[in-house]
């Protein structure tokens, strides 16, 4: 950031320039409001540079002020893409994205998408801006789905629901409601956790630690040591959860883990923040994907639940969501909303208008509302048959004896292998199955006739490889 | 240092632990309501007026000459050509880059050796006001001391994006209230006293809220004294060929930043000019010194963004990258942008005409030498007010109207009310400029002598009243300085700037002295907070925020301290008495009156100054 080459330049100006300089000045003279830049001017060296016309100033300066700016890590899942298109090996699997595939692992409009988008061409709606809180009508229809239309969270309009952009964006709206109005309160993530979260909280300036989720000893829950960790944490945490399908282990609690959950949340004053990013896909059902929400919700607490629409409707791209805040009257509610609102106005104004507007047709008509369900209970089905596939391929193919019945117990798209760094490497470099280091794997991006060659590649890296 | 919050979140801080760890329900008791948004409240006032000769002249959103929204012709057929496009997350990344590509060649010049070089970082970003936040988030990361200067004024949210993102906000000056104009050497002076290499966000065309634009000369000006001092141009550009009709003049001032060799960095958005103000479509650019620097800070762009929000939302994206690829709708999208900048043109002319055919003595050029959708009338609170109540007119307070709204067949009702509301005030101030008697009052002669001060001094001030929420109602009875009149039963109040400092003057009824006045009027202190709804927060920890400041040039401003309590009846704070009869001061619509009847947000073009941090130098 030094302007020694400016100087330098001014420097070696030639005599005739400065004769320019003078005429230069003379005409700024006339212009009254600039007699004070006259002043200055005289006295400072890079009026010469001025006389040269601005070309000269062209070459001469560019103090760039972002000469520190170093390369930001690049995404790892972004990084997993991209090696697979580059492997030009006919048997790749490209396991890393978490986004739906059909069977033949193409990605997947929804039917029931492109029937409510044709709806909306044929109306020919105006463009106009929505309000900061996102669309009535998608608020409406989405606080429903989560809670239930005659759930008494929304009967007594406790919920605060403001439209977000897809799980992260409402998730950011939170963290930033967090930091604003309960400053130095932690959030409390799970070990492992979906990589972002992280992001968000760092980026909203609001600490973070976590709590023990994951055994790799058996590939399942720690319940122990989440309750252990929950309960050690200063009172009024926020305790984010994933309520359904956990990100990236597959591994839930069962419904009286979740009660025991709540016991230790309510006792401890924590706050529950829910992140619900798979309702309705993880088994295909929308009100099952949902209890755990509902439950806490039951016992009248006050939690915050992010939603996003990427996977159950496939809206990835349109980044569709909302964030939910149960309140304990209707009036906090309405406060805590426009407080959200307050926070989105410098984010982004308002939020983006189609994705809103798919979802709100979709969820609001009965018809398109029942195909949207037979939808998503064909996604979840086959990636449960996949699921299922690959279980059954691992057990008659491992003569080893190892338990594999793991992969049975975990939901939603993705699946833990417990396969470590080397032995996921070992995936990618001898297999060419590309996914995450932390040795997740998208089954979405399974197809029933590669899970024999995925079991072959799963079995050969956990037995050849330490 | 010194930082003003709005007195509600204030409040909230000092509270939010205690009701937070007492009990588990609850927790969210001590979240405050949020100040409205002026803009939707003028929208919600007028959706219930019942009157047929309503004009709505608050939204921020074009209107075609009906009054009704409108869809461009191009759009449409983008959209039927996307229609049943199998977009997916993979390919939104290919057709945002394309996006970002098209978007600096309109901005910079689709022959500008930057485009080509590879030294632009380029982001899609969710409308202006997401490419806004995304370059303030980078500059906390990258500059966390540095301030950025803003107009005076700007548009609002400009305060919020920056305040949020924690960046130290200032302004310099701008407008000019009497000319209605550019303050072309006061702007000159404040980029020159700036320190070194400083971040300073210009409007490159068509200025929110005021329509008044440097000229190319004055531009070339403004980007020679950058150089000079190595400071950070950052354009907002909400309104590219909205202003001109033509794509490459409204682009002017970045063209010359180029020329002269500036690192730039630009928002676009294409809410206006494309009219997909809800698709949330925009770009942030960053100009960088080699392309290796330009990688490096998309990447970091890209880190904020994804912690945000994750990507941009497609359906925008794809719409403008499909307008923009095919050469004959791009052609299409110029012609009718054109349309809709000659319309509001012609709706200018239209405008000032007619206010001369009724006779208006006051000078309405204004009207057609700003820019862009809005025209910054000049009219004060009062007499927006009463076209307000009288003539079922809205639009915010400030006096900004959104010449979208004007249209063919309201035009001349428009012109006659704005002549009504204005002839009355002309009346008003000359009654008061002769010290006459009305209403039993008479104008304080005492400060006659004191307000005999330069015009540009006064307007130095000006805004550091409209910030205080005293935008001035009217001139000074003594000369060009500003006041802020306050009519109560008998007594008018207003303050007078006069050098360095304030001077408080008030009106008498006839036949008692001043002092007397004074005397029988000093009651229980008033709450300060309603006149002021600004803290003083001593971020420099010196401990001394409380207590008046007397303005000085350039350094701080008259502001009190309250505690966070607003009914706080300790007293006057320290310093405090010697403005007395400043508690005295009747709640005026001018002052810090809370928007309760103000709205929320649909034109979100523009935000309540009531929300907004602000941040002086030392």
């Amino acid at each position: 950031m030094s302007s020694t080459s400016t100087m330098l330049s001014v420097a070696s100006a030639s005599p005739s320039a400065s004769l320019l300089v003078h005429e230069n000045l003379k005409e700024r003279l006339k212009l009254g409001s600039s007699s004070l830049s006259f002043n200055k001017n005289t006295t400072n060296p890079f009026i010469n540079t001025k006389s040269f016309g601005r070309i000269s100033m062209v070459a001469a300066v560019k103090v760039s002020r972002f000469e520190e700016v170093s390369m930001a890590p690049p995404d790892p899942i972004l990084g997993v893409s991209e090696a697979f298109k580059a492997d030009t090996d006919g048997k790749k699997l490209n396991l890393g994205v978490g986004a739906y595939r059909t069977e033949e692992l193409q990605p997947y409009v929804l039917n029931v998408v492109k029937k409510a988008e044709n709806l909306l061409l044929e109306r020919g709606e105006n463009k106009e801006y929505l309000p900061i809180e996102g669309l009535a009508a998608f608020n409406k229809v989405t606080a429903e789905l989560l809670f239930g239309a005659d759930n008494p969270v929304i009967k007594q309009q406790r919920v605060a629901t403001v439209q977000g952009l897809s799980g992260t964006g409402s998730l950011r709206l939170a963290a930033a409601l967090i930091e604003r109005y309960f400053p130095g309160a932690k959030v409390l993530i799970s070990s492992p956790t979906w990589g972002n979260h992280k992001n968000i909280f760092n980026d909203a300036r609001v600490p973070w630690s976590e709590y023990r989720y994951y055994d790799p000893k058996t590939v399942g829950l720690d319940f122990e040591g989440m309750i252990a960790d929950i309960k050690a944490a200063p009172e009024g945490s926020f305790v984010l959860l994933h309520g359904c399908a956990h990100n990236p282990t597959g591994i839930d609690p069962t419904p009286e883990q979740w009660e025991k959950i709540a016991d230790v949340i309510q006792e401890k004053n924590h706050i529950p923040f829910f992140d619900v990013a798979y309702q309705g896909f993880a088994s295909g059902s929308l009100d099952a994907d949902a209890s755990s929400v509902r439950l806490f919700a039951a016992r009248g607490m006050e939690l915050l639940v992010a939603q996003s629409y990427s996977k159950n409707l496939g809206l990835y791209a349109e980044r569709i969501g909302a964030i939910n805040v149960v309140c304990t009257s209707a009036d906090a509610a309405a406060r805590v909303k426009s407080q959200l609102k307050r926070l989105a106005r410098p984010m982004y104004s308002n939020p983006p208008i189609h994705g809103a507007k798919i979802v709100a047709n979709i969820v609001g008509d009965p018809t398109l509302f029942n195909e949207w369900k037979a939808e998503m209970e064909m996604m979840a089905g086959r990636i449960k048959n996949v699921r299922q596939k690959l279980y059954d391929s691992l057990s008659a193919k491992d003569k080893s004896g190892k338990d594999w019945s793991f992969i049975l117990k975990q939901i939603g798209m993705f699946s833990f292998t417990g396969l470590n760094k080397a032995q996921s490497d070992n995936m990618t470099n001898k297999w060419h199955v590309y996914m995450t280091k932390d040795g997740r794997i998208s089954l979405a991006g399974l197809s029933l006739a590669k899970c024999e060659y995925l079991a072959d590649a799963i079995i050969d890296s956990f037995h050849n490889v330490s | 240092m010194w930082r003003f919050t709005g007195l509600g979140r204030r409040l909230t801080s000092s509270t939010r632990f205690m009701s937070s760890s007492t009990k588990a329900l609850g927790w969210l008791e001590h979240v405050s309501p949020a100040h409205k948004d002026p803009i939707t409240g003028v929208t919600e006032a007028f959706l219930a007026d019942t009157n047929p000769h309503k004009i709505n002249l608050g939204v921020g959103a074009y209107r075609d000459d009906e009054g009704k929204p409108v869809v461009l012709q191009c759009v449409r057929n983008a959209e039927a050509k996307i229609a049943g496009c199998e977009f997916m997350e993979s390919k939104a990344t290919t057709v945002s880059s394309k996006l970002v590509e098209e978007s600096v060649k309109l901005a910079y010049g689709k022959d500008a050796h930057v485009v080509k070089e590879g030294t632009l970082a380029g982001l899609q970003a969710l409308s202006g006001t997401g490419a806004c936040r995304l370059f303030a988030e980078f500059q906390r990361r990258f500059h966390p001391e540095s301030p950025i200067y803003f107009p005076d004024p700007t548009w609002s949210n400009h305060h919020n994006i920056w305040r949020d993102a924690q960046v130290p906000v200032r302004t310099f000056k701008y407008y000019h209230p009497i000319s209605k104009g550019l303050n072309f050497a006061a702007l000159m002076d404040d980029i020159k006293n700036a320190p070194d290499g400083s971040f300073f966000l210009l409007h490159p065309c068509a200025h929110n809220p005021t329509g008044v634009d440097p000229t190319a000369e004055q531009w070339r000006e403004i980007s020679y004294q950058f150089k000079v001092k190595n400071h950070f141009p950052f354009f907002d550009m909400a309104y590219q060929g909205f202003a001109s009709g033509d794509l490459d003049m409204d682009a002017q001032a970045i063209r010359i930043f180029l020329e002269d060799g500036h690192l730039i960095g630009c928002a676009q958005s294409f809410a206006k000019n494309m009219g997909l103000y809800g698709h949330r479509v925009g770009c942030l650019s960053v100009l960088c010194a080699d392309a290796k620097q330009a990688v490096a800070v998309k990447s970091q762009l890209q880190q904020i963004a994804s912690a945000m929000y994750g990507s941009p939302p497609v359906h925008g994206v794809l719409l403008v990258s499909t307008i923009l690829n095919d050469p004959e709708s791009k052609a299409l999208w110029v012609k009718e942008l054109k349309d809709m900048a000659s319309r509001i043109q012609r709706k200018r002319a239209t405008l000032r005409e007619s206010l001369e055919k009724l006779g208006s003595p006051l000078n309405w050029e204004h009207i057609t030498n700003q820019v862009g959708m809005f025209c910054f009338s000049g009219l004060t609170v009062e007499q927006v007010d009463r076209l307000v109540r009288e003539f079922h007119i809205y639009l915010t307070r400030d006096g900004r109207m959104s010449m979208a709204g004007v249209t063919t067949s309201n035009v001349s009702y428009l012109a006659n009310a704005i002549h009504e509301v204005t002839r009355y005030d002309q009346e008003a101030s000359n009654v008061y400029a002769q010290g006459a008697t009305r209403d039993k009052v008479q104008v304080a002669s005492s400060l006659a002598d004191e307000c005999n001060i330069p015009g540009s001094d006064a307007l130095e001030y000006y805004s550091i009243l409209s910030f205080l929420g005293l935008a001035p109602s009217r001139l000074c009875p003594c000369g060009p300085a500003f006041s802020w009149a306050c009519p109560s039963k008998d007594f008018l109040t207003g303050r007078v700037l006069h050098g360095p400092r304030f001077y408080t003057w008030r009106t008498r009824p006839v036949g008692k002295s001043f002092e007397e006045q004074t005397q029988e009027k000093a009651g229980p202190q008033a709450r300060v907070a309603q006149h002021f709804p600004y803290n003083l927060i001593d971020e420099d920890d010196e401990g001394d925020d409380k207590g008046i400041r007397t303005i000085e040039k350039g350094k701080d401003v008259a502001v009190y301290q309250v505690s966070d309590e607003s009914d706080d009846d300790s007293g006057p704070p320290p310093g405090f008495e010697r403005y007395r009869d400043f508690d005295n001061l009747p709640m005026d619509a001018d002052a810090g009156q809370d928007n309760n009847n103000e709205m929320d947000s649909v034109d979100s073009d523009y935000d309540d100054y009531e929300d907004r941090n602000f941040r002086m130098d030392d």
